[in-house]
This record gives structure tokens, C-alpha cells and sequence, in this order.
């Protein structure tokens, strides 16, 4: 933009360089008409009667007559499985089925990609990942976590589990109620399957902008694959949960996966910090040190990303992340009651982890299941254009919104992140692990300062719009804003906390 | 002056004439995302064809008509991209200098750098930039596309404008 010239004077130039040849209109009008409008029947009953006139045609055209009649005569006599299935049938078939093998792949989360056993006469159920570890579940809340590559092995116990295989298969013959619309008959890799629309099975995730369709068999009645889809092909945050689930029903399943004991040759884990042995798969750290491990700027940003920049130059300057939501919007009345039951459940996990002595996977585990039941009892309204961002490997959070772009960021203990935890340090070298003393001396005594005994607590600066959380002493994680305003440290009393 | 949203409905019910009135409104906003990706006045106009065909097919999948315009842009911008890949060289500054020379159009005198300017906004800002300053729509028919009340509109463009204000002042102080 030149200097001199108002913006006006600048927009003008800029509308008569931009204008498109004037048949633009015209020529998209031409190609949309195409697709849609039918050729006059008159005209077109006249040029099909005298092409018909014509001695190949009428040849081609009473071969094909007799032809048609032979086919047709053919499926009559052969019952047609592709048409007129019912969503009953598949149901009644999906009651027969005792053993089940679900392939799924996540599309734009690849690392992700798993395979799950189910079996009907056994309560375990069997996650096997692409990194070589596998979780038994025994459906009362214990879980055997197997490294088939290092051979080790640790139970899990405490928090609720998943549905047991039993279950599981069961609710398969209930998803009728999930249902929504028929797709009709369609040949996906050179089978032909006729498919369902079904709700979304993470409704709370999506509200709306994706679904799920089912492709049955015709011949055996049984869903061959599940496509979980956005609306809109654009939507990248939506788009990132894309997956495809292939189905193999009634086929013998390895026994030795279905026990809840480790195989012979592998060694138990005993005692805290070897959780990342047994993690599941996640992103790569980056090999850019800036991106791996990111120098924190408080008030400005963290590594490349700037606070105020927009979600996909977020995105550009820090990579694919592994994880991205939206938030969700609720009615007044029912945010009030999931702030107090959050609350809830944040004391009800830490008093767990307290009295039973869960570790960070179980924590973890227990917690998101606590969240996942809070909200499946409240419908969302909608989405909100809050972008949550998360890239795991990195122990990095962040949050976008559309008009603001990047407002706040958390960075993660190794212990709350199970792939690793925050890498990185601020500007005066302070990083996870660091001492109450460290952070003081780089930044000063704290606008509110709460360490308990135990050495656990916090430190908050409103002028930096920070807040630290303190275990045993030491940094565990922290997290900052924009500015006190967009975090909220604008409304803290300072006299009454101090 | 039809809202968006009734439009989409009209071409829903099948009622093609009116996507002509989407096409011509969206044209100009269209140019501007694929030129600032394109850099060939050619390519950019065959890319906002296209994306106009893309969008019609699509058009069953945009849960709310009013948001057609920031729609059809991320598909223009998505067109423009898959193109770029496709022809890589051809986007060079040169073919974009010489576009308007040859069809005897005034220099793009600082044109690069307005669109980029205009492409760093907040999409619906873009919009109401495009359809306020490239089409030359009131502020009250632009509340009446975007289904917006007029204040928001006016709010919106000025904060646009100042936005675009800054940036510019911030671009020719970093040079």
C-alpha cells in the first residue's frame, strides 16, 4: 500500500484490477444450468423418435430390449439382497454375532490408527495400538497394559472402563435409535453395500457438523464399515476426526490377547514415571528445537506463535497438531450447573487420587471419563468459535478464538501429559521443574502466592497474566494469556488476596 | 436486495436464476482470494469458475445460507491452492504485473499488498471489506446479505478499515 494514497483511492484501483472477464457470470450460469435443468421435451421426444428411425438404432435398440428382458428375467428369478434392507435386519443379524474385530483408521490422526477385539462370552475387551501396546479392559475398572516391543507390563486399576465386550456387542443391535436416513445401494472397493445415516457417535464433540454412515452387506446383513464424516469438507477441525471403521464379525480371535495376565517373558513396571512406556501412540516430537521445545514470552506468544494470530497461522507457523475441538455453547442456566458439577469433579478426582493412590494414567482416564458423563447429560446449543488446539507430544495447549485469534496457552507437566510434558522455557529460563525460588527471582514476588505445606499451590502475576502451579515445591505446569483482560486477571482484587 | 440465506433457500427449491445473484455478489471477493494465492489474473478468474460450480454442487452441505460468502471463499482459497500445486510456475509476479497492461487496466499500483492486508483479516471482516469497497454496497444492503443488524455491520467495517490502517502503518514502518 502506498503511503500517499488514501485507502479509498487504493480500494478503487484494487476493485477495477480485480474485476473478472465480464461473461464470468454467464459461463458459471451455463455450466451450473448443465447439471440441473432437463432438455425440452418436445424437442427432445421429436430427436428420439427420428434417431429411432434410423436402421442401427433400431437394430441397437431391439437388441438391447431383448437383452433387458433376459436380465430382468434373471434377477426376478434370483431374490435381490441389495434392495429393500431394513435397518431391522441388521440389527437382527448384529444379535448372531459373537466375536467382533473393528480396524480403525483416523485419517488425518494416523498415529492413532487401532484395532479392538470384542468376544461375546468374555467381559475383557482388547485395544491393540500401532506402537505395539495393547490394553486389556475387564470391564470393573482394571486394566492389563502390555508393551509387545519392550515386553513390559503394568495393571491399571481405580477408574471405571470402558464397556465390556458384552455390552458393547449388545449396544451394537441397538443403534436403531441412532438411525437417521438410508444412503440406498453403492459400490465402495468393488463391494456393493447399502448404507445407513446415523447420528454422530460424538455428538458433544461436533453438534451437528459431522454424522456417521454404516455400510451393511446386503448378503450377510452386518455392517462392513462405518465412515465418521464432516458436513462440510472444509472444516478442518471438524475434518481432523474423519475415521473409517472396518468390521469383521464371527471370525476366531486370538485367545491368548483375552486374559488378564501378562504372557511369559514380560517384566511388570512398579512405581511412578514409566507410564510413557506403556503410552498410546501420539505425533512426533518435531525436530525443529524451536517447535519441540518453544521459549515461552509472556504477553507475546510462545516459539513462532503470537498471541492475536489467527488459528490457521497458529497452525502454520507450529504444524498439524494432534488434537483440535471447538468449544461448545450452553444455555446460561446449564453453564451455572456444569461450572459447579466441574468443580465437583475436579475435588472427587483428587480425593481419589488421594484415598486409592491412582497414578497419572489412571487420573487421567478417571477424570475424562467423569467430563465425557457431565456433559453427555447436557445438550450443547451449538458450537462456539472457541478453537481448542493441542499437540501432545509437545505438552502444549492453546486456545483461538475467531476474532481474537490465539489468546491463551498451557503448558503441561510430563505427569498431567502422558507423551512427555512441556519441553520449553521462558525467556528467563524458567521451565517445568523449576523452583518457587527460581520463578521468584526471575519474576519477582507473586501478586498472589498460596503454597501449602505439603508444598503444593500456585503462583499468579497479573502483570503477566501467568499463573504457575506448584507440586512438591516445583513447577508441575502453567499457563498465560494474552493479557490480564482476555484472561480474566484484570477482575482479581489484588489487597483482598494478598 | 435478497439476504443470503433466502437465496441459498430460492437455489435449494430449485430455483437456479437465483445463484446468479450469489455469483455476481461474491465474484469480486472470489478474485481477490484466488489472485492473492494465484498471482495470474487467468488462472485466478478460472478458479473462481470453478469454485462457483464446486460451491452449487456443495451447496446442500452449508448448514446456514447466511454464511455462504465466508463459505465460498475457503473454497475459492482451496481451489486456488490445489491449482497452485498443480502449476506452480506460473505464479510469479511478473504474470500479475503484466495482467493489467494487457487488458489495458491502470497499474496495480500497491494491489499486492492490499490484498494480502485484506487476506490477514477475520473472514467475515474480508467480506464486508470486499462487498463495501470492491462492489460498492451500502452499509444497509450488506446487513441485509449478511443477515447482520446494520450497527454490527458498521462496527465491523470500521474496525476492518482501522485494522487494515494499522497493519498497512505497521508494514511501512518495518520497511
Amino acid at each position: 500500500m502506498n503511503d500517499d494514497e488514501p485507502l479509498e483511492e487504493q480500494f478503487r484501483m484494487l476493485a477495477k484490477y480485480v474485476e473478472p472477464k465480464p461473461n464470468l457470470t454467464t459461463l458459471v450460469m451455463e455450466r451450473v444450468r448443465r447439471n440441473t435443468e432437463k432438455p425440452d421435451r418436445a424437442g427432445y421426444l421429436e430427436s428420439m423418435k427420428r434417431w429411432a428411425m434410423l436402421p442401427v438404432p433400431r437394430f441397437t435398440v431391439g437388441a438391447s430390449l431383448v437383452a433387458g428382458l433376459i436380465v430382468a428375467a434373471v434377477l426376478w428369478l434370483k431374490p435381490d439382497v441389495s434392495n429393500g434392507i431394513a435397518f431391522a435386519d441388521v440389527q437382527e443379524a448384529l444379535r448372531r454375532i459373537e466375536t467382533a474385530v473393528i480396524v480403525c483408521q483416523c485419517h488425518e490422526r494416523s498415529f492413532w490408527d487401532h484395532r479392538v477385539y470384542y468376544q461375546r462370552d468374555s467381559d475383557l475387551t482388547v485395544h491393540e495400538w500401532k506402537n505395539g501396546v495393547v490394553h486389556v479392559d475387564d470391564g470393573r475398572g482394571k486394566t492389563l497394559i502390555l508393551n509387545t516391543r519392550t515386553k513390559v507390563a503394568r495393571y491399571s486399576g481405580g477408574a471405571p472402563s470402558e464397556l465390556t465386550s458384552r455390552e458393547y456387542l449388545d449396544r451394537l443391535t441397538s443403534i436403531e435409535d441412532d438411525a437417521t436416513g438410508r444412503l440406498g445401494g453403492r459400490a465402495i472397493d468393488g463391494q456393493k453395500l447399502v448404507g445407513f445415516v446415523l447420528k454422530p457417535r460424538a455428538t458433544q464433540e461436533v453438534v451437528g457438523m459431522a454424522r456417521t454412515e454404516v455400510w451393511v452387506d446386503p448378503t450377510t446383513r452386518l455392517p462392513v464399515r462405518e465412515e465418521f464424516l464432516p458436513n462440510d469438507p472444509d472444516d478442518i477441525v471438524t475434518g481432523m476426526w474423519r475415521s473409517t471403521c472396518f468390521y469383521t464379525f464371527n471370525v476366531p480371535v486370538d485367545q491368548s490377547l483375552f486374559r488378564m495376565t501378562p504372557p511369559e517373558g514380560y517384566r511388570m513396571l512398579e512405581g511412578a514415571g514409566l507410564h510413557h512406556l506403556l503410552a498410546r501412540p501420539h505425533a512426533e516430537l518435531p525436530d525443529d528445537p524451536d517447535l519441540a521445545a518453544p521459549t515461552v514470552d509472556f504477553l507475546r506468544g510462545i516459539g513462532p506463535a503470537r498471541f492475536g494470530m489467527k488459528f490457521r497461522d497458529v497452525l502454520d507457523v507450529l504444524g498439524r497438531p494432534d488434537e483440535m475441538n471447538y468449544g461448545l455453547k450452553f444455555s446460561p442456566e446449564v453453564c451455572e450447573q456444569l461450572n459447579k458439577e466441574f468443580d465437583g469433579i475436579y475435588k472427587e478426582v483428587a480425593r481419589r487420587v488421594k484415598e486409592e493412590n491412582l497414578d497419572a494414567l489412571e487420573e487421567e482416564k478417571l477424570r475424562s471419563r467423569m467430563l465425557q458423563e457431565m456433559h453427555a447429560k447436557y445438550q450443547p446449543l451449538d458450537v462456539s468459535d472457541t478453537i481448542y488446539i493441542t499437540y501432545s507430544a509437545r505438552g502444549l495447549s492453546l486456545v483461538c478464538e475467531e476474532d481474537h485469534g490465539l489468546l491463551r496457552v498451557f503448558c503441561e507437566s510430563p505427569e498431567s501429559n502422558l507423551y512427555g510434558g512441556f519441553r520449553g522455557a521462558t525467556t528467563k529460563g524458567i521451565a517445568i521443574g523449576s523452583s518457587v525460588e527460581e520463578i521468584e527471582k526471575a519474576y519477582g514476588p507473586a501478586d498472589i502466592k498460596r503454597i501449602a505445606d505439603d508444598g503444593s499451590g500456585g503462583l499468579m502475576y497479573v502483570s503477566l497474566a501467568a499463573q504457575f502451579q506448584i507440586e512438591d515445591g516445583r513447577l508441575h505446569a502453567f499457563d498465560f494469556d494474552k493479557d490480564a483482560k482476555t484472561g480474566g486477571y484484570d477482575t482479581i482484587k489484588l489487597d483482598e488476596k494478598k | 436486495m435478497q439476504p443470503d440465506s433466502v437465496l441459498v433457500q430460492l437455489v435449494r427449491g430449485g430455483h437456479v436464476s437465483a445463484y446468479e445473484d450469489l455469483v455476481v455478489r461474491y465474484r469480486r471477493a472470489g478474485m481477490v482470494t484466488a489472485l492473492r494465492i494465484l498471482r495470474n489474473h487467468h488462472a485466478a478468474e478460472d478458479v473462481v469458475q470453478e469454485s462457483f460450480v464446486v460451491a452449487y454442487r456443495r451447496l446442500d452441505t452449508l448448514r446456514d445460507g447466511s454464511k455462504f460468502g465466508g463459505w465460498f471463499m475457503r473454497i475459492v482459497g482451496r481451489q486456488a491452492l490445489r491449482e497452485r500445486r498443480k502449476h506452480p510456475r506460473e505464479g510469479s509476479l511478473e504474470s500479475m504485473e503484466g495482467y493489467p497492461r494487457a487488458r489495458g487496466n491502470s497499474e496495480p499500483h500497491g494491489c499486492e499488498q492490499l490484498m494480502e492486508l485484506i487476506h490477514r483479516l477475520p473472514v467475515h471482516e474480508r467480506l464486508i471489506v470486499t462487498l463495501r469497497h470492491l462492489d460498492g454496497h451500502s452499509i444497509g444492503e450488506i446487513a441485509e446479505i449478511t443477515g447482520r443488524p446494520t450497527g454490527t455491520v458498521t462496527k465491523q467495517l470500521s474496525r476492518a478499515v482501522r485494522r487494515l490502517r494499522d497493519m498497512a502503518a505497521m508494514q511501512r514502518s518495518s520497511q
